[in-house]
């Protein structure tokens, strides 16, 4: 009987340890950090390359036509003791910077600290060989991205000062000669800001040597102070904001006058106000937001922010009447979303101007997840980085969105093809992407060439998302380019 | 498709010949068995400790225990020209109560289920600054990350099958090789990570999961042990 008894011990023996092993030990001993499908290196820590936290995104406009210069050559050059710290998209510090595109984002040294005690304050003016800004102040507390729009005039020789009054509230002398035709008119610049209470008027140039002097103000209810700023491309002097104008200089030809009054009865909002935008179902999402703050005399201040849903966006530099502080606080939509109505508030200072955003009805939420990695390496890159699209074919204004860690819900038509950009120091590059689940896949392997290649890539579409997730492998080339 | 049909076949051939097996070797045990209390000493791939065994049968005894084990290293590697000092530790252990089943005299099957203390924390920072063209970028804020794994199934079911007597049968002195497994299920990882790490536990990034998917055959934690033990009372 032994042998038999023996038989059945070692075959229980055998059943109980076998099946938990076939089950249980598949794989036992391959090596985890290579990823089961493709057999590559797993990515296992993802690093934000983007150390910038606080950039400005900067858009040049015809004053004229408001349409974006991008025809030509343009530098945008930064003063101030804070230009000191600002830097490209590598890291290299530098006080002017070149585009040709009309935009350039430029970054604020991740080092220094920004608050209350220590705001960046900058003036920044932009030059070409047909245009010229007016030079504008700009001062933030906090990081973030800070959307500027600096509006360049067309350098045409207009009629010279002495052919009409040009709305100036004083008298212009040149060389002791009022309305003197060396003071030639080149652009009303009344909705170019100056960043500070000072409103500007008008851009004049010089045709000749000689010295500048403003008097005889002619309403000193409305306006408490006028002057002049000056900015010479030759001469290389200049008086710019945040200083108070001149009211007295010497100029060179060529050197370019701006016109300026100080209007009565203004206050200083030193608490800012802040626009928090977020969507009513609670849903990611991003876009780039036109807002107006309307005062109770009138006049306007306008500007743009930069969301990632929730948003807190910071309004400085806001001067309002006192004798009546209540405003009005509008947000556009843009091709992504409907904003919701204007906030009335008793006060900007210190207040909340809460919208909610609503997707447009004939589009679909597409969240684009990408992991960037070079080849072997452990660690990959999850980008925070800003984004424009459109529909390919259309001429429609390129919409704003914004890559947080790497990821972005856009709201976009379904089964269309859209071109895609990203700017990086001036320049952008383009992409294109259709909509068309089914398409997706083979457009993306179709695209890869020697600089990247997908390491996997899924499309997940549903009712009302589609998720694309991929992870692209830099070349060694271009890794050893970003490194 | 041949290899499942062995271990059936195995399986019912066990399960059917086991009556036999009990009614052949019950009178000869009853003679000679008296119950005991006694604890045994523990070393196992789950650590070092000890039991608690009450032999209240020939064939049948249950074990109270509690093991544990634990390991540290420090090193560093470094990545995209950053220095990075990690640390990963490693602890394993369980509090478990089992039931054994003594087939023949030294051989025995265990069963029951133990809290799984099977923990690794794999975490770290820069170490060096960044050159990120003319700034550097300092090791603070390229931040932390954090990766704990811990078993999906807390209380984690047990199976193995030994080799002498976790308690003496006529001696006051047993020893017993162990062989078995936890089943632990699939491991969960939980990622923190902070600065310009953040990514790495960014939900949508969906790395924890990837990973998860990386390990999910470690769901059975092998169990290798001696048991050395010394009967206290007889009953």
């Amino acid at each position: 009987m032994k042998p038999k008894i023996h038989f059945r011990i070692i075959s229980l023996t055998a059943t109980v340890l076998l099946i938990p092993c076939l089950t249980g030990c598949k794989d036992m001993f391959k090596d985890p950090m290579l990823d089961k499908k493709t057999g590559d290196q797993v990515t296992l820590l993802l690093l934000d390359r983007n150390f910038i936290k606080t950039k400005l995104s900067i858009r040049l406009q015809d004053i004229a036509t408001l349409n974006d210069i991008d025809q030509e050559q343009v530098e945008i050059r930064f003063m101030g003791d804070d230009a000191a710290n600002l830097i490209t998209f590598t890291g290299n510090k530098k006080s002017s910077f070149n585009t040709s595109t009309g935009f350039v984002e430029v970054g604020y040294d991740p080092n220094i600290v920004i608050d209350n005690q220590n705001p960046v304050e900058l003036t920044i003016i932009a030059m070409s060989l047909n245009y010229i800004s007016a030079p504008q102040f700009v001062s933030y507390t906090t990081e973030g991205i800070k959307n500027v729009i600096i509006k360049m005039a067309h350098k045409i020789i207009g009629k010279s000062i002495s052919s009409g009054p040009f709305s100036e509230p004083f008298d212009l002398n040149y060389n002791g000669i009022k309305n003197s035709d060396q003071l030639r008119f080149i652009s009303d610049i009344g909705s170019s800001p100056t960043g500070t209470a000072w409103d500007y008027l008008n851009l004049y140039s010089t045709a000749s040597n000689g010295t500048l002097l403003c008097n005889n103000l002619n309403d000193n209810i409305i306006y408490t102070d006028y002057g002049a700023y000056f900015f010479g491309l030759v001469s290389g002097l200049s008086l710019v904001p945040p200083a108070l104008p001149t009211k007295n200089v010497g100029l060179q030809s060529g050197d370019f006058v701006y016109s300026t009054v100080l209007r009565s009865g203004l206050l200083k909002c030193d608490q800012g106000l802040t626009i928090h935008v977020e969507r009513a179902d609670g849903k990611a999402g991003s876009g780039v937001f036109d807002y107006r703050i309307t005062f109770s005399d009138g006049t306007t201040k306008s500007g743009r922010v930069s969301c990632t849903f929730p948003s807190d966006n910071l309004i400085e530099q806001i001067y309002y009447p006192a004798s009546n502080a209540a405003v009005s606080v509008e947000l556009f939509g843009d091709a992504q979303y409907d904003m919701s109505p204007a906030v009335p508030l008793s006060s900007p200072c210190g207040a909340n101007a809460n919208f909610f955003a609503a997707p447009k009805s004939n589009l679909k939420a597409y969240k684009f997840i990408t992991q960037y990695s070079c080849p072997d390496s452990p660690v990959g890159m999850g980008l925070s980085i800003m984004g424009e699209f459109r529909k390919v074919g259309t001429l429609n204004p390129w919409t704003s969105f914004q890559f947080f860690e790497g990821v972005c819900e856009l709201q976009l038509e379904p089964n269309a093809d859209y071109d895609f950009r990203v700017s990086i120091d001036g320049e952008y590059y383009y992409y294109s992407l259709p909509t068309d689940v089914t398409k997706v896949e083979d457009f993306l392997l179709a695209g890869q060439n020697e600089d990247y290649r997908l390491r996997s890539l899924s499309v997940n579409p549903t009712d009302t998302l589609v998720t694309i997730t991929a992870e692209i492998e830099f070349s060694q080339v271009v890794c050893d380019a970003i490194q | 498709m041949k290899t499942i049909k062995i271990v059936l076949l195995s399986f019912l051939v066990s399960i059917f010949g086991l009556p036999d097996l009990t009614a052949q070797t019950a009178d000869s045990a009853k003679a000679a068995f008296s119950p005991g209390i006694g604890l045994a000493l523990i070393a196992s791939t789950n650590g070092l400790g000890g039991d608690a065994v009450y032999n209240f049968h020939k064939r049948m005894s249950i074990r109270l225990g509690f093991e544990t084990l634990g390991a540290k290293k420090d090193f560093i590697f470094k990545e995209n020209a950053v220095t990075y000092a990690a640390n990963v530790s490693f602890k394993t252990g369980s509090i478990s109560l089992l039931f054994d089943y003594y087939l023949a005299n030294h051989i025995f099957l265990s069963a029951g289920a133990g809290y799984n203390l099977f923990h690794v924390e794999f975490d770290g920072q820069a170490d060096s600054y960044l050159q990120f063209g003319d700034i550097q970028i300092p090791k603070e804020k390229i931040g932390t990350f954090n990766f704990l794994v811990d078993p999906s199934l807390k209380i984690s079911p047990y199976l193995g099958i030994g080799f002498g007597r976790t308690l003496g049968l006529k001696k006051k002195v047993g020893f017993a090789f162990e062989l078995g497994g936890f089943y632990q299920g699939s491991p969960d990882i939980t990622i923190v990570s902070s600065g310009l790490l953040s990514p790495t536990s960014n939900p949508d990034q969906q790395q924890a999961e990837k990973l998860e998917g990386q390990i999910n055959q470690y769901s059975i934690y092998p169990v290798v042990k001696l048991s050395l033990s010394y009967k206290i009372v007889t009953f």
